[in-house]
């Protein structure tokens, strides 16, 4: 329900707001529904990853061009060990940790700072 | 306690946010990049983002009506000039803002605000130059040109348009990478860009790197292996027309270069870059197939993406007119209308001099100028770095221009006081409106128009082509060219003495022209303009006679051309130069009984001499010839001692006729004396040991030339997934297909006038959208390397239907 809550406000939010949206309202969410930090860090982790590369593949897929290669070139340059790892998974990689990260910290800090207030 | 426990998540939350929110280094802001809401996602298209559109816009009078082309080249039809170049300006931002601000922060030498520090030794080199100063002064003496002034403020007017109007989201990815958004537009910024194009094409100079040579072997040598005029050569005006004017006198003084340094002058000024040039031709309609006369031109640039032309069609009911424009510039640069046709190469004369200054104390608060101490002009110059810190540097100017070189040592001047080197630049030239020459050739009707629109262009200097449906063909080298004595220039020059001083300009009517030529063609290459009976001093050295001697001889021979004809002349690939030399080389390779050149002497010597992409022998003779020449004149002309080469046009003739040159002994081996087959079968032995070493033993598909060279189309900002590299296709330097490794055709048209209608085909190597995420951004790369061309849409009106328009996109004013 939680993670369902996070993905869906969270994407209409996402949608007209700035990028970092979906952290305060993993944050909301969680300060409302989440019982423990933990379980608010991984549900809003994983909604927020859920909705991030489920766009950025929905993106992918309708585009003309394949810019997620080109991204991922820009910062291997085309050489050295990061160039072995498939374009699509070091430039979703990075996302996942970007999203897990904002979206993780978020949702357990909207339980940690519920206990303090409450 | 407490508190941390229950709010460090928080705070570590907020930190990502803030960290990720913000380029850091050379990083870019990776949460707002990488996010698929705002980031670099945003910036795929697919076939939903090319459909019809209606914008209301403020700033325009009527309806506007932009008929997109199924390559998105968009056809403007306007009611009048200024909702013309209003949508001029708002396409073009819509396609290339990101470029067109680039490119006036690289003339600006304000790159350390996008890049941070690693650009400040090419932002202070820029600065150095004065381009934004003298920008700024053109800017403002525009606005009292009443018709300059009105395009400028309505192109700039639509271009702000598009700026205002812009989110986040739908910024170019360049944007989002380097973290920064674009600033308002203005026409100072056109003129940036336009300075850009003087830096590109005027840009070097050699004066430095020839004077270290008359320092170390004389005068005499000076003359002997860097003359005036090269041995093969084939004028841009056909050898024989006449000069119908009477010259103004120049008076040559006794003393023609500043006094000899005690050391050789490091000054890294970069020579005229030789890839950087152009073809054009016209033929006369007695060589054509319709009886007209059909033209082409293709100028040689940077091979960039985005690319440095955008194609488009201008037209309201002054003017009709199609072509590629520059980024960031109103009008059409090249292209042709109804009745007329034209082009430009570059012209190549010497017009950048440096003249060695003596100051009168450290703070060089004066200078000497006939034999008076002249007070300077300082200026101070702020870069600012991306993390806000500001670095200052002190600008001097003396009347010749500014000092772009201090020595740091005494000089030999005054044991107590500096001396500097003070650059006189045609680029610096604050009169005149080079838009107005764009202006009046897009409106163009016939030869007097073309002649009246010539007079108001200053720099750089362009092989001016003309052909029309009137018959007639034309070529002019147009531009201010300064008024010298032979040879002024070549040397650094006296800064004190006023008879160094540019004598003033050739007058513009005397520039040299030529008119329906009885050869029945006109054409240029960079070569010479003229054969040395002009009166007037250009320079000394020019670009390699090669690509202008083979275009002149398959326009000789050709009869009732076509545009597919001149179309196979743009991808010639003969090789001109291994022509003139082989002869001579080959029977040197003959003499050795070495078997680790013998696959490939009779590889040479089965070689057909075109560049082809499939041609081992193309990249044997491109990387021996580099290499022999080096082997014959790097002993005593070292590169990186600033000392220069004599050309490939003398080293040639040394080859052939002077087989017993002292310059053939490598000097750096004292027991030994080396002869022509020594040079010329060592550098040979070099060239294919270090291919082997690169590409393994000898087949065709690890050898061939287009494998070797290897051209790419690198992104303006080197991003490296941005760019495209390993094209296959043939043509090297001083090959008329003038491709090399990074360098070539930025633009190829040949057009068919006709007095109905014209036709014209042409193409660029990278595709109208600067956004990477478009597959318009290379679509026509593959296209041009394998040298085709498309089949332009000129429409005769907006009413006119072509399977071809795929799109409109109207503009209406904003109520």
């Amino acid at each position: 329900m939680l993670y369902l809550l996070i993905l869906i406000i969270g994407g209409l939010a996402s949608y007209f707001g700035p990028w970092w949206i979906i952290a305060p309202v993993a944050f909301i969410l969680c300060w409302w529904k989440a019982k423990t930090p933990k379980e608010g860090f991984l549900i809003s982790a994983a909604a927020t990853v859920s909705l991030w590369i489920g766009y950025a593949t929905f993106l992918n897929a309708t585009a003309d061009v394949n810019l997620i290669d080109k991204i991922a070139e820009m910062f291997t340059g085309g050489v050295g060990f990061l160039s072995k790892i498939p374009k699509i998974g070091l430039v979703f990689g990075i996302m996942t940790i970007i999203a897990t990260a904002i979206g993780g910290f978020a949702g357990m800090s909207g339980v940690q700072m519920r206990r303090y207030f409450k | 306690m407490r508190f941390i426990k229950h709010f460090w998540s928080y705070l570590v939350m907020v930190g990502l946010i803030f960290l990720l929110h913000k380029p850091m280094g050379i990083l870019p802001p990776l949460g707002r990049l990488f996010s698929p809401f705002e980031g670099f996602l945003q910036n795929t298209t697919n076939k939903s983002t090319l459909s019809d559109q209606t914008l209301d816009l403020k700033g325009v009078k009527e309806e506007v009506k932009v008929i997109y082309d199924n390559n998105q080249v968009p056809h403007i039809f306007a009611n009048n000039e200024d909702d013309l170049y209003f949508a001029q300006g708002y396409v073009m931002a819509k396609d290339r803002i990101w470029q067109m601000e680039f490119y006036t922060m690289v003339a600006a030498g304000r790159l350390t605000e996008i890049v941070g520090e690693r650009a400040l030794e090419y932002d202070r080199y820029n600065r150095r130059l004065g381009m934004a100063r003298a920008a700024a002064k053109i800017a403002e003496n525009l606005k009292t040109d009443p018709v300059s002034s009105k395009i400028l403020e309505a192109y700039t007017n639509g271009v702000n348009s598009y700026i205002a109007q812009i989110d986040y989201k739908n910024l170019p990815v360049e944007y989002k990478i380097l973290g920064y958004s674009p600033t308002q537009w203005t026409p100072y910024k056109t003129i940036l860009m336009l300075m850009n194009m003087r830096n590109t094409l005027n840009g070097g100079s050699d004066d430095f790197r020839v004077s270290n040579v008359v320092d170390t072997y004389g005068f005499e040598t000076v003359k002997d292996l860097f003359p005036n005029y090269p041995v093969e050569e084939s004028p841009i005006i056909p050898v024989g027309t006449p000069w119908n004017f009477s010259p103004l006198p120049v008076k040559t003084p006794t003393k023609i270069m500043a006094s000899k340094n005690d050391d050789k002058l490091m000054v890294r000024i970069p020579s005229p870059a030789p890839e950087i040039g152009s073809n054009n031709w016209a033929v006369g309609g007695a060589k054509s197939a319709t009886g007209l006369p059909i033209l082409s031109n293709d100028p040689h640039l940077g091979l960039t993406l985005p690319s440095i032309w955008y194609q488009m069609q201008l037209s309201c009911p002054t003017v009709n007119v199609y072509g590629v424009a520059l980024p960031g510039c109103p009008g059409i640069v090249i292209g042709y209308n109804k009745d007329i046709a034209w082009g430009v190469t570059n012209v190549g004369s010497d017009v950048m001099d440096f003249y060695k200054i003596r100051f009168n104390n450290q703070e060089k608060t004066h200078y000497m100028y006939n034999n008076k101490w002249t007070p300077t002009t300082k200026y101070t110059e702020e870069f600012r770095l991306k993390s806000g810190k500001i670095i200052k540097d002190t600008l001097i100017y003396t009347h010749h221009g500014p000092v772009v070189y201090n020595e740091s040592k005494e000089s030999n001047f005054n044991k107590n006081a500096p001396a500097g080197h003070a650059m006189r630049w045609v680029a610096l030239e604050t009169s005149g409106s080079d838009l107005m020459i764009f202006y009046y050739l897009n409106r163009a009707k016939n030869y007097d128009d073309y002649r009246k629109a010539l007079t108001f262009y200053t720099a750089p200097a362009q092989n001016f082509i003309f052909a029309s449906n009137q018959n007639d063909i034309a070529i002019t080298p147009n531009g201010k060219l300064p008024l010298k004595w032979k040879e002024q220039g070549k040397y650094i020059l006296d800064g004190s003495m006023p008879e160094h001083d540019w004598q003033g300009w050739i007058p513009a009517e005397q520039n040299p022209t030529v008119k329906n030529p009885p050869r029945g063609f006109v054409s240029s290459a960079n070569q010479f303009s003229t054969d040395p009976s002009y009166p007037y001093y250009l320079g000394w050295k020019f670009a390699a006679p090669n690509r202008a001697v083979r275009i002149n001889e398959r326009l000789a021979a050709m009869k009732n051309a076509n545009a597919d004809s001149l179309r196979s002349i743009l991808n010639d690939n003969y090789n001109v130069a291994a022509r003139r030399i082989l002869p001579t080389l080959l029977p040197i390779l003959e003499t050795s009984k070495d078997a680790s050149i013998s696959q490939a002497r009779e590889i040479m010597k089965k070689w057909d001499l075109m560049n082809n992409p499939d041609a081992v022998g193309a990249t044997i003779y491109e990387r021996w010839v580099r290499e022999l020449e080096n082997w014959i004149w790097e002993d005593e002309f070292p590169v990186d001692q600033f000392m220069l080469h004599p050309t490939e046009d003398r080293t040639f003739e040394m080859i052939k006729k002077q087989s017993t040159a002292k310059w053939f002994d490598n000097k750096n081996t004292k027991d030994k004396v080396e002869t022509i087959n020594d040079i010329v079968l060592g550098s040979f032995k070099a060239t294919i040991d270090s291919l082997t070493l690169h590409n393994g033993p000898i087949t065709p598909e690890t050898w061939g030339w287009a494998k070797v060279k290897n051209t790419s189309i690198a992104h303006l900002g080197k991003i490296p997934g941005f760019s495209r590299t390993g094209i296959i296709n043939g043509g090297g330097r001083g090959i008329v297909n003038a491709t090399s490794e990074t360098h070539g055709p930025s633009w190829r048209m040949v057009i068919e006038l006709d007095k109905e209608w014209p036709r014209g085909y042409g193409l660029y190597p990278g595709g109208q959208s600067g956004n990477v995420g478009s597959k318009y951004y290379d679509n026509m790369v593959d296209k041009w390397a394998a040298g085709k061309l498309d089949t332009l849409v000129f429409m005769k009106n907006k009413n006119e239907k072509s399977p071809k328009l795929t799109r409109t996109m109207t503009i209406k004013p904003k109520k």
